[in-house]
């Protein structure tokens, strides 16, 4: 077995830990560990946590 | 009139800037920022230009400091902006859009809480100031105070329906922070809605999106 496939069980429980954690924010929680948790699944769950906004610079403003 | 009328602001493309969603540092601390590359969302709808402010036009020195002022930003010197644009504000405290830039150098430097005191205060003097509300939205979100995020960015589309980074930015509050995948998926697809061509990374946020409120995770 592929040391990748053996890693793959951990990932999915890491995934399930954190996604625990990050619900926390329904509860009005956004502590330090939520925001790692946050930080950690843009890396494992980009497609849902790797979200970025987007703002302007309001650069060009001729005044 | 009394004052003449300020040169008119006009917002002949605005740089968008993508900002990670844990960028949040302790303040004097440079937050993450990722400028993305050019091509990734093209043309996508901004905030329209601000209504000019009364006054006289900017002296020499202030119009020479406002634009190194933003050729700094553009190139991420932001302590160097910081000072020109602080200088520039207050010869000029009347000029907004300067203010507008302050506040969000301080945004860029980590100094979240003088940011919002500063953005607020742009709001208070320019209500339709779109730009502003878009920056305290991402501002009251990075703090963790949510509703106060939501009704940021709900003001800004208030003003301009149109404003798709105010858009995508809602969308991203309910999605992840709110957790109201249904309002989260109706953001993005309105979003999509204002774009000339679909952003595919979005377009794979709302399949996601579907399939969770589908299976209910």
């Amino acid at each position: 077995m592929l040391l990748e496939e053996q890693a793959f069980p951990f990932e999915e429980k890491a995934i399930e830990i954190h996604e625990t954690n990050v619900k926390r924010v329904s509860d009005g929680l956004y502590d330090q560990w939520v925001r790692n948790s946050f930080s950690v699944l843009t890396k494992l769950l980009p497609v849902r946590y790797a979200k970025a906004e987007r703002v302007e610079m309001v650069a060009n403003v001729t005044p | 009139m009394a004052g003449v009328a300020m040169a008119l602001s006009v917002l002949s493309g605005c740089s968008t800037t993508d900002v990670i969603p844990d960028a949040r540092k302790p303040d004097g601390l440079k937050p993450a920022v990722v400028i993305p590359p050019p091509t990734a969302v093209p043309n996508v709808p901004t905030a329209p230009a601000m209504a000019p402010k009364a006054g006289s036009s900017l002296d020499a020195q202030s119009q020479k400091s406002y634009q190194a002022a933003l050729a700094a930003m553009q190139n991420n010197q932001d302590a160097n902006a910081e000072a020109l644009l602080t200088a520039v504000v207050k010869a000029r405290p009347e000029f907004v859009e300067a203010r507008t830039n302050l506040g969000i150098v301080e945004f860029r430097l980590g100094r979240f809480a003088r940011a919002e005191e500063e953005l607020k205060r742009v709001i208070a003097d320019d209500t339709n100031n779109t730009v502003a509300y878009n920056y305290l939205g991402l501002i009251y979100r990075t703090n963790g105070q949510f509703p106060q995020s939501k009704m940021m960015y709900l003001q800004a589309l208030s003003i301009n329906a149109n404003y798709a980074n105010a858009q995508l930015n809602l969308g991203i509050l309910y999605d992840l922070y709110l957790r109201d995948l249904p309002k989260a998926l109706e953001s993005y697809q309105r979003y999509q809605k204002m774009l000339p061509q679909e952003d595919k990374d979005v377009t794979k946020w709302i399949a996601d999106l579907k399939r969770r409120i589908e299976t209910g995770k």
